[in-house]
């Protein structure tokens, strides 16, 4: 069983407070925190204004945008690069439409087909589904690697698919 | 013996969790990213936890290292392994194909499985076996 004493119940709490200290100044501080609201920022309507915003007046985006499958149609259609961040094997077997393949976790050998992409394209990164998270891994490591315009679609090729959209490969349709 | 021991546990769990507060205060919002893919939390919180939890591993790490609030330290560590434990546990059980956002905000070798759950429990023990040691050394000063 554990006894918390006296004395360990004041380190506990200072080292909280320092914690809880030094993350409110990361949030407030640091170029690369996380966005503080109520509602997740992938499911924030205002994706379409900050869209409309970025494209017509070279506003510079603070990080990738995370967009929904209307808008990733939308983007797909105006020739952006739909990149698959998922294994070579399973983009093989169906990815969307048009798409490239970068597998995330092979990123060091994909090194020439991020060369080849132009900066002045939108990327659209997607994977699985909101669960599989190489999608925004990848997002993010366009935008490090210098990629301005660089979107999520975060309901990935299983919301591509259930929303009705084209695939190819071997099992697309 | 167990001094040694002792040693080697305060040394490599000041390690891991210094070097993991550190990847992650790198990049906040892709550690955000990893919180939020296990589907737990509001979006409110997974933003406060991901510039919160970073800093609570590396003082961890620092005030084992250092041997300043040791044993709050090893209870705060405690506590997080309980918590990521749970996280992983439930992750699994849910069948979510997600990374573990443990140590790193990669994804390479670092998904969520037995691996990371034994992993955690590991420091787990190791964490509550240091506070033990702690208070023990302490009572008997």
């Amino acid at each position: 069983m554990i006894s918390i004493d006296r004395r360990t119940g004041k380190q506990l709490f200072y080292i909280f407070a320092l914690s809880l200290l030094a993350g409110m100044l990361t949030l407030l501080f640091h170029p690369r925190s996380a966005e503080v609201s109520w509602q997740r920022p992938d499911a924030n309507s205002a994706a379409d204004s900050i869209l409309a915003a970025v494209s017509q007046q070279n506003i510079t985006l603070q990080e990738p945008l995370a967009i929904n499958t209307r808008q990733a149609r939308a983007f797909q259609q105006q020739n952006a690069i739909m990149v698959d961040a998922r294994s070579p094997e399973e983009f093989r077997d169906e990815h969307i439409a048009g798409a490239v393949n970068i597998p995330f976790e092979r990123i060091m050998d994909y090194q020439t087909s991020i060369d080849s992409l132009s900066g002045d394209d939108w990327i659209v990164t997607y994977c699985w589904n909101p669960s599989c998270d190489l999608a925004g891994l990848l997002a993010w490591e366009f935008f490090y690697r210098g990629f301005a315009k660089v979107a999520v679609y975060h309901p990935g090729i299983e919301g591509w698919k259930a929303a009705g959209y084209e695939t190819e490969g071997g099992a697309g349709k | 013996m167990k001094k040694i021991l002792l040693w080697l546990i305060r040394v490599v769990l000041a390690v891991v969790f210094i070097y993991s507060g550190i990847v992650k205060l790198i990049n906040p919002a892709a550690f955000a990213v990893n919180i939020d893919n296990y589907a737990i939390l509001p979006w409110f919180l997974v933003s406060l936890m991901s510039a919160v939890l970073p800093w609570l591993e590396v003082i961890c790490g620092l005030a084992i290292l250092s041997g300043k609030w040791l044993r709050g330290a090893a209870l705060w560590i405690a506590a997080m392994n309980v918590v990521f434990i749970i996280a992983i546990a439930s992750a699994m059980i849910r069948g979510l194909d997600i990374s573990c956002g443990c140590h790193t905000t990669s994804t390479e070798g670092a998904r969520v499985g037995l691996q990371k759950l034994a992993e955690d429990i590991v420091w787990l023990v190791s964490s509550l076996y240091l506070y033990q040691s702690a208070c023990r050394n302490s009572d008997s000063s």
